[in-house]
């Protein structure tokens, strides 16, 4: 061979070797490896991960109610204390309000919570969008299920709007980095939101579940919320249409009544009663209902509980918790007429103690 | 030998006068036939070149076995050329038959290095690379390879990792890139190594992948060289896996005349410095001093030390021990004169058709602490076969078997501390060892063996259990090494066969498939008395039936690691002048890792049945882990040069990886070198002291395969939110319903963490060929650290999310110099290498700082700085405390600036700190403000010290004379400090743990010391924060190696017939170390690296 066949020749081998290379040797599809534990992409293939998915979500209202709460002092102060009918034995910064800080653990948590609420919605709602034929077996449980994260997610709106007011409005599930830092709301987007969310709720959401699922948000739930939420925002705007809007969601609400007992109201045994729309769902876990233990800790010992203890004045049950008894107002003594009967059930009109909640502890 | 060679110099210099004494005659065609051997080995060179030497068209080839034919005229001069050997003359004279011998070449240019797939000569390197050979890691005793890089190779910090011979040495090349994953990759024989669980030796993957270190699964003793590609024009080739550096390992191989070497090598070990801490005595009045000084009140009574600290401490008491005997546990924890010991047989040869090498080798180091050693049995073999002109195939495979044992109980700073009148030996005890806790069991009335968790069946008596010396009983390491057992299985398969078609000369294509394999096995067997010598005793009979007398764990790790490659390789030298190297490559790498972990009792105490066969019912089984990797590589390089002047190489390597989210899978890594050989142009002045000049620089990227970690981009479902529903009807509670969620940002844009490097070089061959010289200036950023963060909570995302954020950038200079010459009949060289590091952290996640104290990222600052107080001071008088509080308030302390009697009130001998910073301004988003304000809080902690060497060297002399060799190697670090950890434990004075015998010098009203404070129980000054007080430089200066040997002279050898060399040494390592530290070593306190002495021989037969 001359020095050019050769270089061809050269050149041929390369070019036969080097397709070869590309073709045989390394089969892309090699790097397709996939976990050995359950990812969101092996998961949502059939019915029972979506309502385990839905659970999750209710599963995330614990956080408002649990009683050591993070940061320890229980985020369901924020909806009581702030009003005129409970009080506080000791210096709390929603009591006095002058030391409420924008750095409070108990603000920037109770933010948080809201959103992770707002991102299990999110994910539900993707994921049911995206579900193809043949996984939902059950009749309309796909509608429920809908139904019942858009209710969930307009349960978090509202809060938003009532706690923060332009806080960030996410309807989509954040998956990029370019979604973490949207820019604030303004006015009402986001009560418009809960409005729309609870709305098209309603028309999923049944009228009533099983006795083994009682406890889950219905037509009711959505309806009571969303004129609720009307009423805010005329409030908020002046608004009558909404304020009307506000009338036919309520009318909408059937098959409810107040229970003949009062009590029935406060007592964990009836909390699922003819009075209620939607009652969060208190409970135990299986093993300890460790109150220190948030319940994304774990299903034994997580706590899925809203511990009274705070109405509690016997000290051998939350003394070591280091909490202030919690109390009545004047002012909420006060409206009472001394003679209903409820007053004594309500609170002890001596020292203003609640018994209602711990009656029936 | 010695015969042959004044033959063989008889027939060349007669050829030589006969030449001269025919040189004018006339032309006489002849046909001369001749053989080419190598000097060395005596085996016959192969494709040597044999041509006329003004013609050279007429010329020929030497064949397999070195013979050459070839026709000339008579007083012709021949020219013989090979590749490797430096070129002869010869002229032809009456002979027709010549033996030829080539000596190779040795120059230092023409050294040829290992460069990432392939080879190429040190004076045709363009980037940044450092070698060592068989010859530096010969003097290393580690059973491990990598130490044989530490101080000799420049650009790599090599730390030791102490004295127990599993331990795992910390390699950083070129300062360290990220706070990630920091480790080099390893290529032994061309095969990546891929280690489950990423060398992480802390945390809970640690523990899963055991302490054990992976690298000594190869026999240094079978190492021929390591490579290190220290930049991006070196190491692209390793693409995504490279940016840390590379370590090339190549084995050796048989080449020539069959032989056979073996070595022996023994010596023992010490520890060489030990901590003096207190006696008895000493002891009994620092804690009386200490506790007098803020003694606890009752009722504004002081509580007396007894009713404090119990009976040992009472004076009046019977118990008391202040005039007990003090126990030294330190030195009982010593395995004195830790033996050492390396046997290794190679057996090695090569024909032209098939080369190999043999080996096998037992190595055995304990460990200067007890019940702690290291064992490797290993075989290797390489073995390359030419089947054809055309085609070769060979094979490289090395087995292992290793066990470790890693039952020392305790470290020997924790020995340093006991209590110094417990006893740890006690006749009476049916072990021999004194007991800690005692205590007696009831059965428990729970018990029930039908439930799932049927507790345990004895309880400890109320009251029970006790320790037997107070509250700062120590447990008897020696107790526990003896009932309880820690050991490693390990076995290791690394081997690789390859397939090479060269269908015409230059022309390579090959194909390869190797792999390793390597199993861990943990057992740990855990006495069920061993309570009795533990400090925290737990209830023996838990999770049992009563009748175990242990329990057994078992962990096996398996990774296995399957690399399959095709190249094609062309090289060619064009009309002479231009030299080109084409290669072209592709690979697959798959790995697996899964540990599985059974653990449960045994009945029986026998070692003989500690099986997981013995363990039901109770055995607990589950796997914990099983990861799987894939990466797929195509590369190519082009290297170019003119006339050995001017130098072009690019190389690119496209890489995937089945870690990261489709679309983002693929990363493409470039880099580009040049180098000038200056010396090499014409207009260069031929002048003696320069000899050779190069100039070379280089650019690329690189990626940190292992910074992703696994399926980042997908979101793994949390089943732990639950939820209850169907309460009602009196039943408050309803049924618990398990939910999901995904806690997670599956961040499917995240990539690999990359670095890109610039880098310049000068090598130069200067005075004769006497002295070598290599600088470099190299500037490395990582970018895109990986950082695990908190996102913004309007996310909703609950866990952290790992972000390519981070930056670090690491630059600094090499300097490598070499000299060797000869003093009449002694030859003398000497050589040094120094590194500079500087490194800053230049990116972070909203410029919020990490880490802790003792290992601060933070931008601007060098990456695990050490943060803290300063100290300001120690009291000395009343006057000087009252004038610091008219200024000062330390907050940690309680102290109020505007009220002097709030808070901890000082006394004389109290230390106190510095206010560096001010708290900050609440607009600004600073997180201090540079002005002092006079409180001293936690707002005032600063830069007290840079964990990362600012610089490391190595230097090095050896003469030899006649048969004897003399060599010394020192190594050292500079510019680096250390939180000395025994002292902010054994100099704190506010506890009942022993002390340093520096306490001796604590402030007193008598001995107004300015370093030691004075003895406080509960430390409320609050003394031993984080401060100045305990950081110490860390530089140090080590005699690493000191080696004298002896060759026995030829004739000696050659009298023993068989034998062909034999050599004889001493060797001493770590003989001092120079430092102000005053730990036990700079490196490791736990287990600190020992001195050595040793001797050993290596033959040849």
């Amino acid at each position: 061979m001359n020095n050019r066949k050769k270089y061809l020749f050269a050149f041929l081998m390369m070019s036969v070797a080097g397709l070869v290379i590309l073709n045989l040797s390394c089969n892309k599809k090699n790097l397709d490896l996939l976990p050995h534990g359950p990812t969101e992409e092996s998961y949502f293939t059939q019915e029972s991960d979506f309502t385990k998915a839905v659970i999750g979500i209710y599963a995330k209202l614990t956080d408002f109610y649990w009683y050591h709460g993070d940061p320890w002092s229980g985020l369901y102060t924020i909806f009581y204390l702030p009003g005129d009918d409970i009080t506080i034995n000791d210096n709390d910064e929603f009591e006095q309000f002058g030391s409420l800080q924008p750095s409070s653990g108990r603000v920037s948590e109770f933010y948080s919570v809201c959103y992770q609420l707002i991102a299990r919605a999110n994910t539900v709602l993707q994921k049911i969008s995206e579900v193809p034929d043949g996984i939902y077996i059950t009749p309309n449980l796909k509608d429920y299920n809908k139904g019942e994260a858009l209710f969930l997610r307009g349960f978090a709106y509202y809060y938003l709007w009532n706690y923060f007011g332009t806080a960030p409005l996410d309807t989509a599930r954040v998956t990029n980095t370019n979604q973490f830092y949207p820019s604030n709301t303004t006015g009402t987007q986001l009560l418009d939101q809960a409005i729309s969310d609870f709305s098209e709720a309603a028309n999923l959401l049944p009228d009533s579940w099983d006795a083994s699922d009682i406890g889950r948000a219905t037509k009711n739930s959505a309806n009571g919320f969303l004129g609720k939420c009307l009423v805010f925002r005329a409030s908020a705007t002046n608004a009558n249409s909404d304020y009307n809007a506000a009338i036919t969601a309520f009318n909408k609400i059937s098959g409810v009544s107040l229970v003949p007992n009062f009590e029935d109201n406060f007592n964990y045994a009836t909390e699922n009663n003819a009075e209620s729309l939607f009652e969060f769902q208190a409970s135990q876990a299986f093993a300890v209902d460790n109150i220190w233990l948030p319940n994304d800790f774990d299903n034994a010992v997580g706590s899925i509980s809203a511990f009274y203890g705070f109405y509690d004045n016997d000290p051998s049950t939350f003394e070591g918790y280091g909490k202030s008894l919690y109390y009545g107002t004047t002012k909420f003594l006060n409206a009472f007429n001394p003679n209903d009967p409820r007053l004594e059930l309500t609170m002890d009109p001596s020292d203003r103690t609640i018994r209602k909640y711990v009656l029936n502890q | 030998m010695l015969r042959q060679k004044e033959k063989l110099l008889r027939i060349v210099s007669t050829i030589i006068i006969i030449a001269c004494f025919y040189g004018t005659g006339i032309a006489q065609d002849m046909t001369i036939t001749g053989k080419i051997i190598d000097s060395s080995s005596n085996a016959a060179v192969s494709g040597a070149t044999i041509a006329l030497k003004n013609n050279t068209r007429i010329g020929t080839v030497s064949d397999v076995n070195g013979n050459f034919k070839i026709v000339v005229s008579k007083g012709a001069i021949l020219t013989i050329k090979s590749v490797n050997y430096k070129t002869v003359e010869v002229q032809t004279g009456n002979d027709l038959f010549l033996n030829i011998t080539l000596v190779p070449a040795s120059s230092e240019l023409d050294e040829v290095v290992v460069i990432g797939y392939g080879t190429r000569k040190k004076k045709d390197l363009t980037g940044a690379i450092s070698t060592i050979d068989a010859k530096d890691i010969e003097k290393s005793t580690a059973m491990t390879p990598e130490l044989a890089l530490q101080g000799t190779a420049p650009g790599v910090f090599v730390e030791s990792g102490g004295g127990d011979p599993s331990s795992r040495p910390l390699v950083r090349i070129r300062g360290v890139n990220t706070f990630g994953y920091a480790e080099p990759l390893y290529v032994v024989d061309g095969i990546p190594i891929y280690e489950g669980g990423s060398g992480v030796t802390d945390g809970a993957i640690g523990d899963i992948r055991s302490p054990i270190n992976i690298f000594s699964l190869i026999n240094p003793d079978d190492i021929e060289s390591i490579s290190v590609l220290k930049d991006a024009s070196a190491a692209a080739v390793y693409g995504v896996r490279a940016s840390n550096g590379v370590i090339l390992i190549t084995t050796k191989k048989g080449r020539g005349k069959a032989k056979i070497d073996a070595s022996i090598k023994y010596g023992v070990q010490q520890i060489p410095k030990f901590l003096n801490v207190l006696n008895t005595q000493q002891y009994f009045s620092l804690i009386t001093d200490s506790y007098n000084a803020n003694p606890d009140m009752n009722n504004g009574v002081p509580v007396s030390i007894g009713d404090k600290f119990g009976d040992f401490y009472n004076p009046s008491s019977s118990q008391y021990a202040g005039n007990s005997p003090t126990y030294d546990w330190q030195h009982e924890l010593v395995n004195k004169n830790a033996p050492i010991q390396d046997y290794n047989v190679r057996i090695s040869g090569g024909s032209e058709s098939v080369n190999y090498y043999i080996s096998a080798g037992y190595s055995k180091t304990e460990s200067p602490l007890k019940s702690n050693y290291l064992e490797r049995y290993s075989v290797a073999s390489n073995i390359d076969a030419r089947i054809s002109k055309m085609f070769s195939a060979g094979m490289t495979l090395r087995l292992i078997q290793q066990n470790s044992l890693e039952n020392t109980q305790d470290d020997l700073p924790s020995m340093a501390n006991v209590i110094p009148f417990q006893p740890f030996k006690d006749p009476n005890d049916i072990t021999g060892f004194a007991p800690v806790s005692s205590g007696s069991f009831v059965p428990n009335p729970d018990y029930d063996p039908s439930l799932a968790d049927p507790g345990a069946p004895y309880n400890f008596a109320p009251g029970d259990p006790q320790l037997l010396w107070g509250s700062q009983s120590k447990s008897n390491a020696f107790a526990l090494e003896t009932l309880n057992n820690l050991s490693y299985l390990l076995y290791n398969a690394i081997g690789n066969a390859y397939v090479q078609f060269e269908p015409i000369t230059g022309l390579k294509i090959k194909g390869s498939l190797g792999g390793t394999y390597y199993q861990n096995l943990k057992k740990d067997w855990n006495n069920f008395d061993s309570w009795r010598f533990s400090q925290t005793p737990g209830n023996p009979y838990s999770g049992q039936d009563g009748n175990a007398k242990g329990s057994y764990r078992e962990r096996r790790g398996t990774t296995i690691n399957w690399n399959k490659e095709i190249s094609i390789n062309y090289s060619h030298v064009f009309a002479g002048d231009h030299s080109l190297d084409i290669l072209l490559d592709a690979s697959d790498q798959f790995a697996r890792w899964t540990v599985s972990d059974l653990v449960g009792n045994v009945n029986y105490t026998d070692p003989q049945f500690r099986s997981i066969d013995n363990q039901p019912p109770y055995t607990q089984g589950f796997y914990y882990i099983l990861q799987e990797d894939d990466l797929i590589g195509y590369l190519g390089r082009l290297s170019y040069n003119y006339k050995s002047k001017y130098y072009f190489d690019a190389t690119v390597r496209h890489d995937g990886s089945s870690r990261l989210a489709p679309g983002h899978k693929w990363g493409t890594f470039p880099s580009f070198a040049a180098a000038w050989r200056i010396s090499a142009e014409n207009f260069f002045p031929k002048v003696q002291f320069i000899n050779d000049l190069k100039l070379r620089g280089g650019w690329g990227k690189l990626g940190n395969f292992q910074s992703a970690g696994y399926y980042e981009y997908l979101s793994t479902i949390s089943l732990s939110p639950d939820y209850s529903l169907g309460s009602g009807n009196g039943n408050g509670i309803g049924t618990q319903l398990q939910g999901a969620a995904l806690p997670g940002f599956a961040n499917s844009t995240l990539g690999w963490e990359k670095v890109k490097t610039t880098s310049f070089g000068l090598d130069a061959i200067l005075f004769n060929n006497h002295v070598n010289f290599t600088a470099e200036y190299y500037d490395k950023l990582t970018f895109g650290i990986i950082q695990s963060v908190s996102l913004p909570p309007n996310t909703g995302i609950q866990d952290p999310a790992d972000l390519n954020i981070g930056e670090v950038r690491n630059s600094g200079f090499e300097f490598n110099i070499g000299y060797n010459t000869t003093f009449g009949k002694v030859n003398f060289n000497a050589g040094g290498n120094l590194t500079t590091v500087r490194n800053r952290v230049e990116k972070l996640y909203l410029g919020t700082p990490m880490g802790g104290e003792s290992g601060r990222i933070e931008e601007g600052y060098s990456m695990f700085y050490l943060w803290g107080y300063k100290v300001g001071g120690i009291f000395q008088s009343q006057a000087e405390i009252d004038n610091w509080r008219k200024t000062h308030a330390d907050v940690n302390i309680g102290q109020d600036i505007n009220d002097p009697s709030v808070g901890y009130q000082y006394q004389p001998g109290d230390m106190y700190f510095q206010d560096v910073y001010g708290n900050p301004d609440p607009d600004s988003k600073e997180r201090y403000s540079k002005n002092p304000d006079s409180l001293i809080n936690s707002n005032d902690r600063t830069y007290l010290g840079k964990t990362i060497p600012g610089f490391f060297y190595g230097f090095n002399f050896g003469a030899n004379w006649k048969g004897i060799d003399v060599s010394l190697f020192f190594q050292g670090v500079g510019d680096v400090q250390k939180f000395n950890y025994l002292r902010a434990s054994m100099e704190t004075m506010t506890g009942l743990a022993n002390q340093l015998s520096s306490t001796l010098n604590r402030w007193t009203e008598n001995n107004h010391s300015t370093t030691m404070p004075r003895a406080v129980y509960g430390d409320p000054a609050d003394a031993t924060r984080f401060s100045s007080r305990f950081v110490e430089n860390a530089s140090y200066l080590r005699l690493k190696n000191l080696q004298i040997g002896y060759t026995l002279p030829k004739s000696l050898t050659n009298r023993i017939g068989f034998v062909n060399n034999f050599r004889l040494y001493f060797s001493a390592v770590n003989l001092f170390t120079i430092t102000k530290y005053t730990g036990y070593d700079p490196e490791v306190d736990g287990v600190p690296p020992t001195r050595q002495f040793l001797v050993g021989a290596n033959l040849s037969f």
